[in-house]
This record gives structure tokens, sequence and C-alpha cells, in this order.
């Protein structure tokens, strides 16, 4: 295994690499500590990795593929605009065999090793297909039936259920036995988004909706619960809350973190925002919830999408952003036809109270809200999509975002609701996209941001976003998410930061 | 440099009450309706006098009380003729007199018809370039509502209302696209939108938050000054040649009474012609506006 590229963008002078601000706190990261680490051996279907862990010395690497032949069929076509944007080389035929696989790098000596494929299996038309999707979720965690810490994951699933695995030295994944959470073998429970441990037990929510209807359900369920199990070895999932929390228009429970003793739980509501609740997950299911946040904290419909949860000192952030579907006709809501709206991210305390980091000033039940950050949406950029993971490392909390005009999809239809001053401006911003560009932002205190990158990693231009952002004792790794998979020119890329 | 405080909202959406509420902070005085902006100049506004005589009550109300002490009937023959003296003046100055007047109070005013051309506002962004912008929202099916029981009110002229403006986009959907616009153009903290329902259910949570944002004292006793929006001298019928400046109907009950919004819906067609729904984009704007 050989290293390349350094990061060539946005590169911090010599001197300043030393130096903590006046937050004080260990060394930070400048965008010219990172490189990327070289690796070819992705099968040709990969573009992604929804989920990296570290365990047991060594960075476990899941990687994914696009759905089956549904992404962008309803908007990419619509506009010239959108031709060369256009998502390819997933869903086709030829790359039925492949699906998931999860890699082993250890830093120590940079080796690389393949510890899981997904088997093939006969499709639902009957012909051979990778019966995994993607690594979508992670947890290290020790449960009342485990002996020790042990990796668990979250298999998604190209046609079918999801399918947890369970390891206990990141080389070797048995399969845990129930399917469909305790649901039934036919439930449509294609993938999870988060797997959280807390009093013993592993939590999770199914997302997505497989059974003929793709991508454009990738983030919604017809299950929309939090499961539990003290031994995910042999299933034993039941769910813990009521389905949606009551309230029809939760469309799925996209993030659970667990922080100071409880669960919280975000969920996506596309007509109002996302809304937080809050358990501290004892006595019998289902338990008690208490919602702390409403309508996308109290921005509405365009923070619909809890799209990264984390704790860092004493706070649990949460980040909302608008999915970008272009779902016409299946929810109503295709408010991303009506974007840019920036990412925005707020901040809980555990008595409940909560801070506007980076948005726009709102009054809200809870008081007038100003950004602590001193910044509007997307860090002062409409054209941020989604702030959409963290990872705490030397003391910083870095964040990763991703960007709205690789795929414009606001531009698809006629905008009559723009005068043409706005309008022109909206085209004039687009076109001056030059890709990369994505950030990488730190802090110290959660308040004060400072980039990292807005140019995103090398010069890759297929590359839109962070999708995976790991703190381990050798550095902050970074994985870059693509428009295209391997086979068509793009593929999953690491970047190593130290 | 006066900072006025600007209430951008569509007809029928709480602005009466709203202002007068707003207005009545000890710190701030709330206007009748002046609809200054509306023209360059005073003598630009009469054409609209000539045609909505009652247009003009709320100007010649608001200087006969703070530049002449009361709204007297002759107090009010002698603001039309001060008016008619300076008729060549831009509107922007007239207004910076009032703020001279009210002093050391800030201006708040609002008029409706701010909303039918952004040009309005640019006048008085220019006029008052660290002005406030408060946007206040109401449900499109209330507001659509609410208009067309108005402007079919027995002995209505309806003589300005023509067909083709009777439908949500029109009545809804671009009077808030045009403050959305507007808003592009000034600081972030100059403006604020919010929903009018909240703020009517809440009153006191959500004055308090105004206050806040406007830097004037949030006291408790400034908060339940805002609660009385009939102590503004606005919120009462003026002298015979001068009634209105504001909706009749706040004039003639202007106490703040409990409200609860209704649960709308955005699916269901208008209450007077089933043939008209909401398009596609007044319902996800309606989402925006935290309508959902």
């Amino acid at each position: 295994m050989t290293n390349s590229d350094s990061a060539a963008t946005e590169a911090a002078p010599e001197n300043d690499k030393q130096e903590n601000d006046d937050q004080g706190g260990e060394r930070k990261l400048e965008i010219g500590d990172f490189r990327r680490v070289d690796f070819d051996g992705w099968n040709p279907s990969i573009r992604t990795s929804q989920s990296t862990i570290w365990y047991k010395g060594a960075l476990v690497v899941g990687t994914g593929r696009a759905p089956l032949g549904t992404f962008g069929k309803a908007n990419a076509d619509s506009s010239p605009r959108m031709q060369g944007m256009k998502p390819s080389g997933s869903g086709t035929e030829d790359l039925d065999p492949y699906g998931a696989q999860v890699f082993r790098f250890d830093p120590t000596d940079e080796s690389w090793q393949l510890v899981y494929d997904s088997p093939v299996e006969p499709g639902l038309d009957g012909k051979p297909r990778a019966r995994d999707r993607s690594m979508r979720a992670a947890a290290i965690y020790q449960t009342k039936h485990d002996d020790e810490p042990v990796l668990y994951v979250g298999m998604g699933s190209l046609e079918r259920q999801v399918v947890f695995l369970r390891s206990e030295d990141g080389v070797n994944f048995e399969e845990c036995k129930e399917k469909g959470l305790g649901l039934g073998e036919d439930v449509d429970t294609p993938s999870v988004r988060s797997l959280t441990g807390l009093n013993g037990k592993l939590y999770t929510s199914p997302t997505g909706k497989n059974y003929g209807r793709g991508i454009l359900d990738d983030n919604h369920t017809d299950y929309p619960m939090v499961f539990e199990t003290d031994d995910p070895l042999n299933g034993h999932w039941r769910p813990v809350s009521e389905p949606a929390f009551g309230d029809p228009k939760n469309l799925a429970i996209n993030e659970i973190v667990a922080f100071e003793g409880h669960l919280y739980v975000a969920t996506i509501n596309s007509r109002r925002g996302y809304q937080v609740w809050k358990s501290d997950a004892k006595g019998e299911p289902p338990y008690k919830w208490t919602k702390i946040i409403d309508d996308g904290a109290w921005r509405g419909a365009p923070s619909s999408l809890p799209a990264a949860m984390t704790v860092f000192n004493g706070a649990l952030y949460v980040t909302g952003a608008l999915p970008r579907q272009g779902r016409s006709g299946l929810d109503s809501s295709h408010l991303d036809l009506y974007g840019p709206f920036p990412a925005e991210m707020i901040r809980i305390f555990p008595d409940d109270s909560w801070e506007l980091v980076s948005g726009r000033p709102r009054f809200t039940p809870d008081g007038y809200k100003k950004p602590v950050s001193g910044m509007l949406g997307g860090f002062d950029s409409r054209y941020t999509h989604v702030f959409w993971r963290f990872a705490e490392y030397d003391g910083w909390l870095y964040l990763a975002t991703s960007e709205w005009r690789w795929f414009p999809i606001y531009l698809t239809g006629t905008r009559d609701d723009l005068s043409d001053e706005q309008l022109q401006k909206l085209i004039d911003d687009t076109d001056a996209y030059d890709a990369p560009e994505f950030g990488l932002w730190r802090t110290r205190d959660g308040a004060k941001w400072e980039a990292v990158t807005r140019k995103g990693f090398g010069d890759n231009p297929y590359n839109y976003g962070i999708r995976e952002l790991v703190s381990t004792p050798h550095g902050l790794f970074v994985v870059p998410t693509s428009t295209k998979s391997s086979s068509s020119g793009g593929g999953l890329e690491m970047w190593w930061g130290k | 440099m006066a900072r006025p405080l600007f209430i951008l909202t569509p007809a029928r959406s709480f602005s009466s009450v709203i202002s007068a509420m707003i207005g009545n902070h000890p710190e701030l005085m709330g206007l009748a309706e002046t609809h200054l902006f509306f023209r360059d100049t005073y003598e630009d506004m009469h054409n609209i006098y000539r045609a909505r005589p009652q247009t003009q009550d709320g100007l010649l109300r608001v200087v006969a009380e703070l530049g002449l002490g009361e709204q007297s009937e002759v107090n009010i023959e002698a603001a039309r003729a001060l008016l008619e003296e300076n008729r060549h003046a831009p509107t922007a100055d007239i207004f910076a007199d009032l703020a001279d007047w009210a002093g050391p109070r800030e201006l708040v005013d609002k008029s409706p018809m701010y909303l039918s051309d952004v040009k309005c506002m640019q006048r008085m962004h220019a006029a008052f370039p660290e002005a406030r912008y408060l946007h206040i929202t109401r449900h499109p099916r209330s507001t659509c509502d609410s208009l067309h029981q108005l402007i079919n009110a027995p002995g209505r002229q309806k003589k300005f209302v023509k067909p083709e403006d009777m439908t949500p986009e029109k009545m809804w959907l671009e009077p808030h696209l045009r403050v959305l616009e507007f808003a592009q153009s000034i600081e972030p903290d100059q403006y604020m939108r919010l929903r009018g329902e909240v703020l009517m259910e809440q009153p006191e949570v959500y004055l308090q938050q105004i206050a806040e944002w406007l830097g004037i004292s949030s006291s408790q006793t400034a908060v339940e000054k805002m609660l009385h929006p009939e102590n503004s001298p606005f919120s009462r019928f003026g002298p015979e040649n001068a009634r209105f400046g504001n909706d009749p109907k706040f004039l003639g009950d202007p106490k703040l009474r409990p409200y609860k919004a209704k649960q709308l819906d955005l699916e269901e067609p208008m209450s007077w012609d089933p043939s008209v729904t909401f398009s596609e984009m007044v319902v996800q704007y309606a989402y925006r506006f935290g309508y959902g």
C-alpha cells in the first residue's frame, strides 16, 4: 500500500500548524496535514462509505453502492442543466454481483484486508445479485449477552431486509439470526441508519423502503419506531416507542444517540421539520418519550431531515437539512425544488435547553434564538446542503459538509417564485460551481467555527461531500462520497489527517 | 438616524392588532396606516387619494397626533394643509419628520399596500438603511377566506378587484415572495419572520422576543403595555374628517382577545369556488412558512 497526493487546497502556512487558537486545546488539523490513502481494491459498484468505525486497532471501512437503477430517474433527465451531473454506473445489470464490502485498514503498516463481501443470492427476479447494498450503521457495544464490547454493523439490503453482523475482532463477522427486527421476514425493513447502546441494550430503527420503491424512499420507512435488544446475535428485537411517536408526519427515525443516560432520537418530518425525542429507556416498553425539539428547531420544513447528531463537551449537536429527492406526488413534500436551503445546526443541553449554532435567527416557544457561531445556515453559504458528519479529534469537533450545486434540483422547475434577478443569480452561482466544493470545519467550543477546507480534498470532481469522518489514535480519517461508482471513474477515496 | 420597524404582511394577516401591540411598547410609537412608501412623493399619492379617499386618513391622523398634539377635526384640516404645502416633498422626508416628532420613540409602520411592489420596501431601505422588518405570515386558507369575505362584504366597492386577482397566488403567495426577495437585500438581523398565529396564541412569549430582537426593553412592564393595543391613539375611529387609517373592524373593537389557531388543510378547494385549489407552489411555500 502506498500513499499519494497531499491535499493542495487551502494549505495552511507551516507555522500555523503548531499553534492553537485563543480557545486553547490540542493541535488542530489543517488541510495540508491530510494525504490521500491509495487503495483500488473496491469492487466496481462502490461509490461511498455510509459507515466507517475504529475497532481493535484498525479502521473498519464499510462501503456501499447505489440502489438498483432508480437514482435520478425522476429528475436527472428533466433538465439540460442536470446532464453530466447525473450519477451513472449504478443499477446496471453488470454490477448486479457487486455489493457492500467491508475492509480493514491498519494504519501502522497501511495494509488493507477485505473482511466481508456481500453474498450473491438469487434476486427477486431470480438473477444472481449481491444481497447487501451498503454497510449503513455500526456500533461498538457490550450488551448483556456479550463478554466484551463487540462490533455490530447493519448491512442495508439491495432488495430485501437489513442484516446485522457481529464481530469480536473486526476480521471475522457472523450474521445475527433474526431479520426484519422481529416484525417478520416479509416486512420492508431494508436498512438502518443508527446503532446505539444504552443500559446494556442496542437500539436502532429501520430506514428505507425497498419493495419496488427504491431510492426516492431511501429516507423513509413503514416502521418509524425505536427498537431494542439485549441479545443482538439472536435478534429478540422489540419496539420501544409508539409508531412515529403518534405523529403520522414523522416518516422515519434518522438518528439515535445516547447522551447523559438518555436516548435522543430524531425524526424525519417533511411537512413541519424534524423532531427530537428523549427517553431514559427504563421501565417497561413502550418507554416514556418527551419531545424536546419540534418543527425542525422551529425553522420548519427546510429542516426536515436530522442529518447528524453527536455529543461534544456536554451538549448534543443536531443538524438539519432538506432532502434533495424531488418527491413530487409521493408525500407532497418537494420543497427542494424551491431551494436551495442551507443546512442548520443546534445544540441541546442535558436540561433540554438549546441554542442555535448555525442558522437564521428566529422566534421560538423557547425564546429568541440567534446563532452562537454568528453564522447563518450552511456557515453562511446557502449552497451548503448538509452538515453531514461529526468527529471529535484531539479536543476539536470536526464537521463535514456536502453541496447543493452538484445536483441543482432547484433549477429543474420554472421557478415562478423568483424574480428574474433572483433566478439569474441562482443560475450564475450554480454555473460557477467548481467541483469539488464541500467543507471540513472545526471548533473547540462549538461556537467558534473555522474552515479547514471549503474546496474538498484533492481534485476529484465527482466528490460532492464527506460521508464519513472517523477519529482514531492514528489521526482523523475523511471519506468523501462520489456521484459515480469506481467503474465509472469515481469510487471511494479516503484521506488521512495527522 | 431613525430605526423604524416596518411590519410586512399581506392584508387580513393580523397586521392591525400586531402593529398596535408592538407599537404600544413604551419605546415605540405605532402609527395608523400612512402608506407613505407606496410612492416617491406626497404628490404621487394623490392618484390613490382620489380613487380611495380613506387611504389618506391614516397619514392625516398621524400628522395631527404627532405634529399638532391631538386628532381633532381642526387639526386634521391643519394636517391636510401642512401636507399640501409640502406637496412635492419626498414621502421619505415626511416619514422622517414623523420620526422626529415621535422621538425618542421609534416608529412602527405597516401597510399591506407595501407588499404590492418590492419597490415600496426598497424605498424604506433607501430612506432608513437601519430599519427593521417584521414579516408576519398567516395560513393561506384563512388569509384567502378572510380576503374573499372582505371583498364581498355588503356595501363594499368591488371596482378595484379583478377576478383574476382572487387566487391564492395573488392574495397570499406573491406578497410574501416580494418580502422574501427584499429580505435577501438587507442584513440578516434586520429581518425576522413569524407566523401570526403563534404570536396571537402566545402574545406574551413572542412580544418579549420581538422587543429583545429590537434591542428595547423586554421587561414584563413593557410587555404588559404591548398587550393592550386598544391604548394606541390610532386604535379607535378618528374624527369625522379622517375616520379610518386602519381596518374598520379593528378600530371598532381593538382589544386583544384570546386566540386559538384552527387546524387548516392545504388540500381542499377554496370555500367560495370548488374549482380553485392551492397550487403546488403555494403548498410548498406554506410548508416553508410552517403550515405543513
